[in-house]
């Protein structure tokens, strides 16, 4: 059975204290995006992963480190972020005469449903992104019950196949045409 | 270069390590060019933390038109519902890649068209493979359950069946209250260490590549073996053409080397296994005087009658865990109550409900294989704790039947990196599939709900293209088929065509079992056929 627990902002603290994976993950990187472009960046991750339920949001997690690494790495990821700050921004000066920086958080949360209606396909993507950034952190793997379980370590345990489940079906009768 | 090569095999996957095996033990000089190279374990995915990203890039997805390996090839994917095709190439190929699901084709499977009235029948049945299915199992190791209901009695399996799991005991109840047939599956993932590999550890993540060897691929259980007993297996070897000498026979296959060096290499016989689309896009570029069209293409039916599976994904949620994302990928059980036609439901043939595993948090986050994302924003979390680990995955998995419209053929505009035409699949699904997956999807509902989901996720119908069969089909008249009942060429007298492009139907199961025993089958008929 999973280890589902209740998690609690100190079991992601602990968890991360404990996890070296989590460190070389949020090691500082080079700053590949202008300040701006971070600063909307980590605006947009934290809504569409925010903290609540005792879960850090996105970029606490290392989320905005883990994507500004992928951006200097990857030129797709870099070229479908960029792509949907963009868009974020447009729609954002389109309805409200602002920066998506500038817009209060109920704004700045419409223009992101905005833009998922509008252009789905590019708020996907950037969702799929966020969803990467935080789910490939083995912190949260801890507070959602999650183990990676490598290869040369021992796997989880599952009870032995019960034939008492298959009592029934062992009594039907012959259910394949016999030609 | 060998120079006195007895059978050279293109390909070396599911069917390629299967001949070449039995075709070496039996005493030929066999040799296989494989486009690709010997995977590493330790280069799968499944050995790192990050192994969900493959899922959407990367050199282990399971497309090659985003993977882009240099052995890759582009395969263009165009029709009414255009199939997302996915295969791998290197030594072992598919089996690299695939779930390790082992089941078999029904009897009912060979007559489709005595029975039905659609599509058919092989020149083949299940009497006659059942031997080869046999001995396959115990080749590549199987971990299963005799007595299904469902299924001609077999062998007991080589090793006991895996755990289901809490996921695979709270459905398979759910299918027990409807009265409803259920069966844990044969996988070809052993339970015990069996013939110098390991049992499986319950790990997971193996889909992209079993780093223990547990679950069988070719390069683990075949191919060792075979090269030990002299077979030549030459990796990085693209093949561009089969040409033939003057009076039609196939005499060489040319291909690239990593390098882009040109080479040929000349044999008594060849065997062609480079599955569904691979086959067929070799066939149509190796053009000559004596086959303008094509080899062995002279009733023009090699790429047609593509078929894969039609496949819906219904997930349901569940209050208590059901941690789908433990153990081994496999199929834990899966249904064939709707597996024979009843015409009372409005199609013929029928499906299989595979009652599936997931993939882990991320893919799960990002909508799992019914596509619905965990939501985001405020309530992120509250639903991802709904979502993660409480789904059951019910996967039904219909009969494709055989349509010419559905082809592959060669693409006008691409190429591979050695500059070799590259394919495009043409598919659409036809009324009887559709009404086959809307009746499938009401079943796989009722199970779940049955089971106690509280919600349920549905796909509706996708086309997930894993399973590649059909254009190079076997058949005893050479009108109407490419391969005759010994995947001869009904054109070429030395032209052997064996994997999944030479099945005349698709049934609705995962086919790779079938492709073994057909292989196997195969071999003998070669070596026989050959000699005399």
């Amino acid at each position: 059975m999973s280890k589902h627990m209740k998690p609690t902002r100190r079991a992601f603290l602990a968890a991360s204290a404990v996890t070296p994976a989590l460190v070389t993950t949020i090691q500082p990187a080079a700053q590949a995006l202008a300040q701006s472009t971070r600063s909307t960046l980590q605006t947009v991750m934290d809504l569409i992963i925010p903290a609540s339920d005792g879960m850090p949001s996105a970029s606490a997690a290392g989320g905005l480190t883990y994507l500004e690494r992928l951006m200097q790495h990857d030129k797709d990821a870099e070229a479908d972020m960029t792509k949907a700050l963009n868009v974020a921004n447009a729609l954002s000066t389109r309805s409200f005469q602002k920066s998506f920086e500038d817009l209060e958080k109920n704004d700045q949360i419409a223009v992101l449903k905005q833009m998922e209606n509008s252009t789905s396909s590019v708020f996907d993507t950037l969702r799929a992104y966020v969803y990467e950034s935080y789910y490939e952190q083995p912190a949260i793997w801890k507070l959602i019950g999650y183990e990676l379980y490598p290869t040369d370590h021992t796997g989880p345990h599952l009870a032995p196949f019960d034939d008492s489940l298959i009592a029934n079906v062992r009594k039907m009768p012959k259910l394949y045409k016999d030609v | 270069m060998p120079n006195n090569v007895d059978v050279l095999v293109i390909g070396s996957g599911a069917a390629g390590a299967v001949v070449t095996k039995r075709l070496t033990d039996l005493g030929a000089k066999v040799m296989c060019l494989e486009q690709g190279g010997w995977i590493n374990p330790s280069d799968y995915p499944s050995e790192r933390p990050d192994w969900e990203i493959q899922l959407r890039r990367g050199a282990f997805h399971f497309s090659p038109n985003i993977r882009r390996r240099w052995e890759d090839y582009p395969v263009g994917e165009t029709g009414a519902n255009p199939p997302a095709v996915l295969m791998f190439n290197a030594v072992g190929g598919s089996t690299h890649h695939w779930a390790g699901h082992f089941p078999r084709f029904h009897p009912s499977d060979f007559r489709v068209n005595s029975l039905d009235g659609v599509a058919d029948d092989w020149p083949i049945n299940y009497a006659e493979l059942t031997p080869y299915y046999e001995q396959n199992d115990i080749d590549w190791g199987v971990a299963g359950l005799n007595g299904d209901p469902a299924n001609p009695p077999r062998s007991p399996r080589p090793t006991p069946v895996l755990p289901i799991g809490v996921l695979g005991a709270a459905i398979g109840k759910g299918f027990d209250k409807l009265g409803w047939h259920w069966w844990p599956s044969d996988n070809a993932i052993i339970s015990r260490d069996y013939n110098n590999r390991p049992a499986c550890g319950l790990h997971g993540k193996c889909m992209f590549g079993c780093p223990i060897g547990s679950k069988a691929s070719t390069d683990v259980t075949h191919w060792h073996k075979a090269i030990r007993k002299g077979a030549v297996l030459q990796p990085w070897s693209r093949v561009r053409e089969i040409t033939v000498d003057a009076r039609g026979k196939a005499k060489s296959a040319i291909y690239y080397d990593r390098e882009g060096n040109l080479h040929e290499q000349s044999a008594r016989v060849i065997v062609v296994c480079c599955n569904g689309i691979g086959t067929p896009r070799l066939l149509l570029n190796s053009k000559s005087n004596l086959f303008p069209e094509g080899l062995a293409n002279s009733n023009g039916l090699v790429g047609k009658n593509f078929m894969t599976h039609p496949f819906r994904t219904l997930e349901g949620v569940f209050e208590a865990p059901m941690d789908g994302h433990l153990g081994p990928f496999g199929i834990p059980a899966m249904s064939q109550q709707f597996y024979e036609t009843d015409t009372n439901r409005g199609f013929v043939r029928g499906y299989t409900l595979l009652l599936e595993r997931s993939f882990g948090p991320l893919h799960q986050a990002w909508g799992s294989f019914s596509n619905h994302p965990v939501a985001w924003g405020e309530n992120h979390h509250k639903a991802m704790r709904q979502r993660f680990p409480h789904l059951i995955r019910v996967t039904v998995m219909g009969e494709d039947l055989p349509e010419e419209r559905n082809r592959v053929e060669i693409d006008p505009n691409l190429k591979d990196t050695s500059g070799i035409a590259a394919p495009r699949v043409v598919y659409s699904y036809n009324e009887n599939s559709l009404r086959m997956l809307e009746h499938g999807g009401k079943m796989a509902r009722q199970a779940l709900e049955t089971a106690g989901a509280i919600e349920i996720l549905d796909s509706g119908p996708v086309t997930p293209a894993y399973h590649l069969m059909g254009t190079a089909r076997m058949g005893a008249n050479p009108r109407s088929s490419v391969v005759n009942s010994s995947h001869r060429a009904h054109d070429v007298p030395n032209l052997y065509i064996v994997d999944g492009s030479s099945f005349a139907t698709s049934a609705a199961v995962n086919p790779t079992s079938t492709i073994g025993a057909l292989a196997l089958r195969a071999a003998g008929k070669i070596w026989q056929e050959q000699k005399s």
